[in-house]
């Protein structure tokens, strides 16, 4: 009965994943519950290491118990074994005693685990499971995907923290339809606000007080695989991760350029060949850009295609979405 | 099994349940680059290049895509055709060509899509210019700077239960490399602060090791793997002779594999036209390893009637692939008694030729060079192995060699001297290399037969090429020997090369011995079979692939199986699937050329090594029962095994 009704209050709800794959958490329950498999797990993941994100962190400081209990939750409802926490090392040794105690106290089937690197790629679901099997940290090719074969080849249901965080005020029924936005970037420390998840971007800049205006331009969705926007383009919803980085615009863009290229061509895992060479290759052609002012427009527009196109995951993909969207939102116009 | 409907260019095709686009496209001979899947391994989606085009859905690689019902593919759009470009142009940049030094320059598979494709290969800088080149042992050479990172390699040496390699660093500082730091570098090396492979860190490197199998050398698409070259040692010999005296030896498998190499089918039998090549090439001796196969035969069956008889520890293991024993003395010595000590079959051709032919020739041994043709890099290993190696002052003191006394009649100044049995290994790719370098084409030979004394073979040797012919080539002797020794009551006559006649026959009258054993045939990693053999039944089991092995040794560790004979071949498919055999080699192929090997066997006369006059005169004539002048020339003995790692060449 009890299942039942928690899949039901989570598909009436209709909560979308917390990750940036906007993923109707029910359907994926249902895949990991329907699933064929002696054993199956949940795991929750804590990685962090989109810049320009830090709410996993403040929910961590604030609700450390209803993160646990979603994953409880999520535990009971897919009959899973284990659960299995996923901390990057900084978070892991700020939260390792608080989470261990609730874990203890609750008597939950919840391990934590430490992420091996504070990187990027690494926070990728199926890199994530790599990571935790010891195997080197790459994502996996999809399909399969982790509902079907996950941890160590069993189905696995995967969440970021807030999606737990978000099943617990469901089932306790005081879940409003809020989500977490961060916002940084110029005058800013870095500030979180709970709103409704459908906002523009405008009213969420709003919100913060920030009057948008030619003098900034806006990256959304992340620091790094964000789009970059103009102040008349803020009329639109979020995609990927809920986060705006606000950037002077003065001209000056080598160093923001320059910026995103170096985090891809360094956080790239190495696996497959657009990514690998592309983000190397893109950045040293942007250098020699910046050097002589000479751009050959072709090679420059084959490697964006390259990477987009036929990246294996989502980070060659969308590795050239702020260069790319900065040229033609904030520097053409 | 299920099948479903799809459209390719708006044609429709058939598919299996979960087969990928990809296979479907290959099947029906459409053309898709690709160069990281190889049909023995997983798919690991990584090259980029077999993209096409799903309706409504993108820009997929067909290697990972499942065929699903109504989808609608296509193959050459305008934007597939420019990203499949970019993505080559990539992997160029990541490849040096050394075109004029590659041994694959006939069939590369990255300069025929360059030329598909209208690919500038130069249009991204060399990236991988300076990276070095690294030798394993002394069989395997591994050119970093025309690695293209796909890791076939890593995987396939995997499946081989050794672990050799490893991705080191991450992105575009991704090496793939052997594990550790080379021989006689200390400090600790960039490479080994290793942020990707974090399970690698752990200093624990001393616990792999190369067994030379090769197998990296056939699964990699791009040249940068291959064996040690000799060919050029050896092309210089026939060029320049000096006094020497040049004898090729060609191994039961590259028969019927070569032929690849000249444009023929998989399983072609280029024997004669081998036996040509090797005069045409200038060799003055043109022998078949397949004669040395018989004498391992002979005597590894003894050990197995043997161990029967005496009741000794079980089991025996073969021991005539040098990748399986590098594989026990280095990951399992606790097994290293178990191995027969048969030398494999051109170590006992090789001492045969520098003692009893140098004799026949005249010859100081020093002036015959023996060259191997093999379808093995591990056999370069083994020539090397101080237990291969042939004192000359022991044989003129032991042995039966009046004209080589005549010549050097000094036994005090050979004391001591040892000259290698082989002196020299070319893969069959090379041997290929070498032909088409000379301008000679294999296929427009006429054949010629095979050089004797040396050159008369049995079936048995014949099919050493396939897994599962040791154990029959074995099982077929040792049938005699049971025999002999159940109306005798000695194996004297056989030690002798009596070639006795059984008074008792059961079976045809062309043979003494049951002559098929099926059940030890075919391409399956791990064959068990109970056979009956001289009226005793034994346990035995067939295994192919060191990843096998390693499983059959951990089951006998646990207790879990129990066997009386077993035959181990490093590589999947035993020699016809070898490390130096041609590229492409995979399951389809191996089965063809094993099917071919067979073939041979079913069309000779004599079957059984134990039936080959050849044998039977050396035996008779000049070993003439001498068991310590037997177990010198025809057997080897086995040592624990450090890492012997790699050096930077």
């Amino acid at each position: 009965m009890f299942r039942q009704t928690m899949l039901k209050k989570i598909k009436k709800s209709g909560l979308i994943g917390r990750g940036c794959n906007n993923f109707l958490v029910a359907d994926k329950w249902e895949m990991v519950r329907r699933a064929k498999g002696a054993e199956k797990f949940v795991v929750c993941n804590i990685s962090e290491s989109e810049p320009g994100m830090f709410k996993d962190k403040y929910i961590l400081e604030k609700w450390p118990q209803l993160v646990l209990d979603g994953i409880n939750l999520a535990m009971s409802e897919i009959k899973a074994k284990k659960g299995l926490v996923y901390l990057n090392p900084v978070y892991y040794s700020e939260f390792q005693a608080s989470l261990e105690q609730i874990i203890a106290k609750n008597n939950f089937k919840i391990e934590l685990f430490e992420k091996p690197l504070h990187d990027y790629v690494g926070g990728e679901e199926t890199a994530v499971l790599n990571s935790m099997q010891g195997l080197r940290v790459e994502p996996r090719l999809k399909p399969p995907y982790p509902t079907a074969f996950g941890f160590y080849g069993a189905p696995t249901l995967i969440h970021n923290c807030e999606t737990f965080y978000a099943v617990s005020l469901i089932n306790s029924g005081v879940y409003k339809n809020t989500r977490f936005y961060c916002l940084s970037g110029v005058n800013r420390t870095n500030e979180i606000k709970e709103l409704t998840t459908d906002l523009t971007v405008r009213a969420v800049l709003q919100e913060f007080d920030h009057t948008p205006s030619a003098d900034f331009f806006y990256q959304v969705g992340g620091g790094a695989a964000g789009f970059c926007y103009n102040y008349k383009q803020l009329n639109r919803k979020f995609e990927g991760s809920p986060s705006i980085i606000i950037y002077k615009n003065d001209g000056s863009e080598q160093a923001t350029v320059m910026k995103w290229l170096d985090f891809f061509r360094k956080e790239s895992c190495g696996q497959c060949v657009p990514c690998r060479e592309g983000t190397f290759r893109l950045r040293n052609l942007m250098y020699e850009y910046y050097q002589s002012e000479q751009l050959d427009k072709k090679v420059f527009d084959d490697l964006v295609l390259s990477l987009q196109k036929t990246s294996l995951c989502a980070l060659g993909k969308t590795a050239t979405n702020a260069l790319v969207s900065y040229f033609k939102n904030v520097k053409e116009t | 099994m299920k099948k479903i409907k799809f459209y390719i260019n708006n044609k429709e095709y058939v598919a299996f349940e979960n087969e990928s686009v990809l296979d479907v496209a290959l099947r029906e001979g459409l053309n898709i680059p690709h160069l990281c899947k190889h049909p023995d391994l997983a798919i690991k989606g990584n090259c980029r290049l077999c993209l096409v085009q799903i309706e409504n859905k993108g820009v997929v690689t067909a290697c990972s895509t499942v065929a699903e019902k109504g989808m609608q593919i296509f193959l050459e759009t305008e934007e597939i055709k420019n990203l499949r470009k970019t993505n080559l142009e990539l992997i160029f940049s990541e490849h040096q060509e050394k075109c004029t030094t590659c041994v694959y320059q006939d069939n590369c598979q990255i300069l025929k899509y360059a030329a598909e494709f209208g690919v500038k290969i130069s249009r991204f800088e060399d990236r991988k210019k300076h990276f070095s080149t690294w030798q394993f042992g002394d069989s395997i050479q591994f050119d970093s700077s025309k690695c293209i990172d796909c890791r076939n390699c890593v995987e396939v040496c995997e499946k081989q239960a050794c672990n050799f390699y490893e991705v080191a660093k991450r992105g575009v500082d991704t090496v793939v490399k052997p594990k550790g730091e080379a021989n006689g570098i200390t400090s600790p090396h960039p490479l080994l602060i290793n942020e990707g492979s974090l399970d690698l860190l752990k200093n624990d490197v001393d616990k792999f090791d190369c067994t030379y199998c090769g197998q990296c050398v056939t699964h990699c698409p791009v040249g940068a793997i291959s064996g040690v070259p000799h060919w050029e040692a050896v092309e210089k010999l026939l060029k320049d002779r000096a006094g020497k005296i040049l004898v090729a030896e060609i191994a039961p498998s590259i028969r019927v594999s070569i032929g690849e190499e000249f444009g023929e089918a998989y399983g072609k039998i280029m024997t004669g036209q081998l036996a040509a090549s090797m005069k045409a090439l200038g060799f003055d001796w043109a022998f078949d390893v397949n004669l040395g196969a018989d004498f391992t035969t002979y005597e590894e069956a003894q050990e197995v009637v043997e161990m029967v008889l005496n009741n000794k520890s079980r089991p025996l293991f073969t021991s005539c692939c040098p990748a399986w024993v590098k594989f026990v003395e280095f990951y399992y010595p606790e097994f290293m008694a178990h191995l027969t000590s048969a030398n494999s079959p051109h170590m006992c051709s090789g001492p045969i030729i520098k003692t009893y032919f140098a004799d026949y020739l005249k010859k100081d041994p020093r002036d015959i060079v023996v060259v191997s043709i093999m379808p093995c890099t591990s056999k370069k290993h083994e020539i090397n192995l101080e237990t291969h190696t042939i004192d000359l002052g022991w044989c003129l003191e032991r042995l039966d060699l009046p004209n080589i006394k005549n010549i050097c009649p000094d036994r005090k100044q050979l004391q001591g001297v040892k000259v290698k049995a082989v002196d020299y290994v070319l893969t069959t790719r090379e041997y290929a290399y070498l032909l088409h370098k000379h301008k000679i084409d294999l296929s427009k030979l006429k054949a010629e037969k095979l050089d004797k004394p040396l050159g008369v073979y049995s079936g048995a040797g014949a099919i050493y090429g396939a897994t599962g012919g040791v154990m029959e080539s074995a099982l077929r002797s040792a049938d005699y020997f049971f025999r002999v020794w159940d109306e005798t009551g000695s194996l004297k006559s056989i030690v002798h090369g009596e070639n006795y006649k059984l008074k008792k026959k059961r079976f045809s009258k062309l043979s003494q011995s049951r002559i098929e054993f099926k059940e030890v045939r075919g391409q399956s990693g791990i064959k068990e079979a109970r056979v009956k053999v001289g009226g005793r039944k034994l346990n035995v089991a067939v295994v192919n692939g060191l990843g096998n092995a390693k499983k059959v040794l951990d089951d006998l560790k646990a207790g879990k199986v129990k066997y009386d004979y077993v035959e181990v071949m490093a590589c999947p498919g035993g020699c016809i699937g070898g490390g130096g055999q041609p590229i492409p080699t995979n399951s389809k192929i191996r089965a063809q050329r094993a099917a071919a090997v067979y073939e041979i066997d079913k069309n000779l006369a004599i079957r059984t090594a134990h039936e080959n006059p050849s044998l039977l005169e050396v035996y008779n004539k000049y070993f003439k029962g001498d068991k310590e002048i037997i177990e010198k020339v025809l057997h080897s003995k086995f040592k624990v095994k450090e890492r012997e790692g790699y050096t930077i060449l």
